[in-house]
């Protein structure tokens, strides 16, 4: 008894001590910087854990590394998980009913962007392959990689989480996307959640459902003389908005009006063209 | 890893020291010569004097018509002691002896008087101010005195007891006593010679076997208990065998679970426990016990261990459990008001080795797959207490018992139960009991229970009883899959019948008992199928014999 309370009280100094000299040393206790949402991932890497066929038909074999950019074209959903993780057991199906099905039935997110849904394994023990390979045919994923290479251990992990699982990250790599950067974060996600985990994946959807496609050029046209005014028509896409611009050197160039774009043609007429040349172009937004 | 189910079986054990002692306290009397006193014969009848006994051995029986167990002694008072040896003509060495049967109630007499018939009494006298029975430190009835005025002049204590054990230690007392040799009578005046006392000392055995099973649609419960108890003088032993099997059906929650099996598991449970009492002069009492187990203490235990098991058997840093352990403890009681007052302190300490708790953490960047860890599997626990049992009223009896438990770990709980015996009237009895338990962080348990008895004849008791706990569960940690149980409650009503014998006494009792869990905190949630809400049914039976 007595031994026990002193034994409590010098581990209670003990603690003491190592928090007051923490508190000293405060910056070394912070974690190691992970990404936020907003910002540009690097171009990581996993490796397949079984073959599988890419998007532009392309096929994987297991084994061979998949970078980020590889999945250009899409918005990519990760999904890390441990086979002994109950949260991450638990979301599995959630998520392919709430991503991966969802976006197949719509094909794409509303702007048409495909989605893509990517499991990422992080248990390299031996130990565990049977089970993860029985849960990852459970759950009919389609995209599996490992989050480790031949030294076991994990990396992109720790890039966005400093610990825990499952993680759930959502990376825009439509390279070309008027919305979004390429390789941008959109979702970095740890757990399941206290409450519903179908509300944080409405709040997944409303993320990746932001990504816009990229907007083909305005195709300009038909250009004639009519008098002194110099007229030609523009192809545009319903609703975004467009500059006419106008320059004598190719280099500056002057906004000569803003339209907004529809379904039928657009004929734009410059009734103070100048006698000498004049180079117009249409630039959007 | 469960806290609070591990606490409860060092809870059980302690309780079980204190409950073993809560029998009827019987005391050597110091033999000094009794004041002559003169009380009414009943109903109105003329005063009968104490010394109109002289040179006979004298038996008080005092009673009241509504106190229910005085029913039982004083007919077993009447046939085996005042027939007995009137039929033998006084006991073996020729003293004649005489039962006073001593009425405390004033109040209606008609009642007194259908209990003096049933009960066959034969010489009945009123002492209704209690004056009497408060001269020889009596509170509660039945008391019983054995007066020895063989040896005279004057009359001396040899035995005195608050409630009735049968007619066998009185028959020892009585049949021990001896008038005087001619040579001895220069001891007379001076106290009893030791010798005596202890050749009047009864020796008395007992033997007790229960049985208990608990039983729901995918889990039963079984318990066995033999008990042998010794009491000779001041020193009584208790021997204690247990025998428990829990049967269940294990089934994962496979939402959250994808490495277990559903799976039948049977596990057996062995535990012995020895105890003594060692009377230290009249008032002061040492006890002592040991004991130890081995198995299982709970399905919920099993449950997990094998939860744990078949997840992670396959780690190489994985050991199975081997739950056991012991336990002492050792206290003193104190009779600190004759017959109406104890106090008893206690210290318990247990060892017990438990299955644990198992995690996979998840790693960090700079520890990215650290090792499969566990919970303790070595607890420690101290655990002293207080208790109080105390005759209020003549009808009125009490205990409260007070205790802290220390365990490796943990946080100090603290324990308090009460229980109350009431004589409600003429064949009614009430045992009433509650309990209050508090545990940093945020772990309180309530308990409320009564137990209504009737008394269909002497020998046979009906008795109705029922049961409420409830407790907040445990402190949950959302980030950390924890097997903490959620918040819970259970309640059973029931009823029973007992039999009373001289010799032999059993009991059968059953009741449905029903649990009713919280809602599973998502930490808890891989642990649907073991906090399900179940409908128990629960039976239980005794037997026991004197001998």
């Amino acid at each position: 008894m007595k031994h026990t309370l002193i034994k409590r009280l010098a581990n209670l100094w003990t603690r003491t001590l190592l928090l007051a000299l923490a508190a000293t040393q405060g910056v070394e206790l912070a974690d190691a910087a992970t990404y936020r949402v907003g910002d540009i991932a690097t171009n990581f890497s996993f490796v397949a854990r079984r073959q599988f066929t890419r998007p532009d038909g392309t096929v994987v074999p297991a084994g061979a590394t998949v970078r980020l950019h590889d999945l250009a074209g899409r918005v990519v959903f990760f999904e890390w998980f441990a086979v002994w993780c109950p949260f991450c057991v638990a979301a599995a199906p959630q998520v392919d009913a709430g991503i991966t099905d969802w976006y197949a039935a719509r094909n794409g997110n509303p702007h048409g962007v495909p989605v893509l849904h990517v499991a990422v394994n992080q248990e390299p023990r031996s130990t565990y392959r049977t089970q993860t390979d029985n849960f990852i045919n459970q759950q009919g994923f389609g995209i599996v990689v490992n989050d480790y290479d031949s030294t076991s251990t994990n990396k992109v992990r720790f890039m966005f989480q400093s610990s825990g699982q499952p993680i759930f990250a959502v990376i825009n790599c439509v390279t070309n996307s008027p919305t979004h950067q390429p390789w941008q974060i959109l979702v970095n996600h740890l757990g399941y959640g206290d409450t519903d985990f179908n509300v944080e994946l409405a709040n997944f959807r409303a993320a990746i459902d932001q990504v816009q496609a990229p907007v083909p050029a305005p195709l300009l046209s038909g250009a004639r003389m009519v008098g002194f005014d110099f007229e030609f028509t523009l192809q545009t896409r319903p609703g975004r908005s467009y500059r006419v611009q106008g320059s004598d050197n190719l280099t500056d160039w002057t906004t000569l009006r803003t339209i907004t774009g529809s379904n039928t043609p657009i004929i734009f007429r410059d009734t103070n063209a100048p006698p000498a040349r004049r180079f117009y172009r249409a630039v959007t937004p | 890893m469960s806290r609070t189910r591990r606490f409860d079986a060092v809870t059980a054990l302690v309780a079980a020291t204190f409950c073993g002692f809560l029998g009827v306290a019987t005391t050597q009397a110091a033999p000094a010569v009794v004041e002559d006193f003169s009380l009414p014969r009943w109903p109105d009848g003329p005063v009968v004097k104490l010394s109109d006994f002289a040179g006979q051995i004298v038996v008080l029986d005092f009673f009241a018509y509504w106190c229910a167990p005085c029913r039982l002694a004083s007919k077993e008072i009447e046939e085996g002691i005042q027939k007995h040896y009137a039929a033998q003509r006084g006991n073996p060495h020729g003293v004649p002896v005489r039962v006073l049967s001593i009425n405390i109630e004033r109040d209606n007499p008609a009642q007194t008087k259908k209990f003096i018939r049933e009960t066959g009494l034969e010489f009945v006298l009123n002492d209704f101010d209690d004056a009497l029975l408060a001269k020889f430190g009596g509170a509660a009835t039945p008391f019983l005195v054995v007066l020895d005025g063989a040896r005279g002049p004057g009359f001396r204590v040899v035995y005195q007891s608050s409630g009735f054990d049968g007619t066998r230690p009185l028959r020892s007392v009585i049949d021990a006593t001896q008038p005087p040799k001619t040579s001895a009578r220069r001891e007379l005046n001076g106290p009893l010679p030791t010798a005596i006392a202890g050749t009047t000392t009864p020796l008395t055995q007992k033997a007790e076997a229960d049985f208990e099973g608990l039983l729901s649609s995918d889990i039963q419960l079984t318990g066995t208990t033999l008990r042998y108890d010794w009491k000779k003088g001041g020193t009584e032993w208790r021997a204690v065998f247990s025998y428990n099997t829990i049967d269940l059906d294990y089934k994962p929650f496979t939402r959250f679970d994808v490495l277990t099996q559903p799976r039948s598991i049977h596990e057996d449970y062995f535990g012995g426990r020895a105890s003594v009492r060692q009377a230290l002069g009249d008032r002061l009492a040492w006890l002592g016990a040991v004991g130890t187990y081995d198995g299982f203490r709970s399905f919920r235990s099993v449950w997990l261990d094998d939860f744990y098991r078949q997840r992670f058997s396959g780690d190489p840093l994985y050991f199975p459990s081997n739950p056991q352990g012991f336990n002492a403890s050792t206290g003193l009681r104190w009779e600190y008001q004759p017959t109406t007052g104890f106090a008893e302190a206690n210290f318990a300490y247990a060892y017990d080795q438990v299955s644990p708790g198992w995690d996979l953490p998840g790693g960090t960047p700079q520890n990215p797959t650290p090792p499969l860890e566990h919970g303790r599997d070595i607890l420690h626990t101290y655990a002293p207490g207080l208790k109080f049992e105390n005759v209020l009223t003549s009808r009125v009896r009490a205990l409260h018992e007070f205790q802290l438990a220390i365990t490796s770990g943990r946080d100090p709980r603290y324990i308090y139960r009460g229980y109350v015996n009431v004589a409600l009237g003429e064949r009614w009895t009430c045992r009433a009991s509650g309990g209050y338990t508090q545990e940093d962080p945020e772990f309180e348990a309530w308990f409320a229970g009564a137990t209504l008895e009737y008394e269909l004849t002497p020998r046979w008791f009906l008795n109705v009883s029922g049961r409420y706990y409830t407790d907040t569960g445990e402190v949950e940690d959302p980030a950390v899959p924890s097997s903490a149980a959620p918040g819970l409650q259970t309640w059973q009503i029931g009823g029973g019948l007992r039999y009373a014998g001289g010799r032999h006494s059993f009991k059968l009792y059953a009741a449905p008992h029903f649990a009713r869990y919280e809602p599973l905190d998502l930490g808890t949630r891989e642990f649907t199928h073991l906090y399900r809400d179940r409908d128990w049914f629960l039976l239980q039976a005794a037997w026991a014999v004197e001998f």
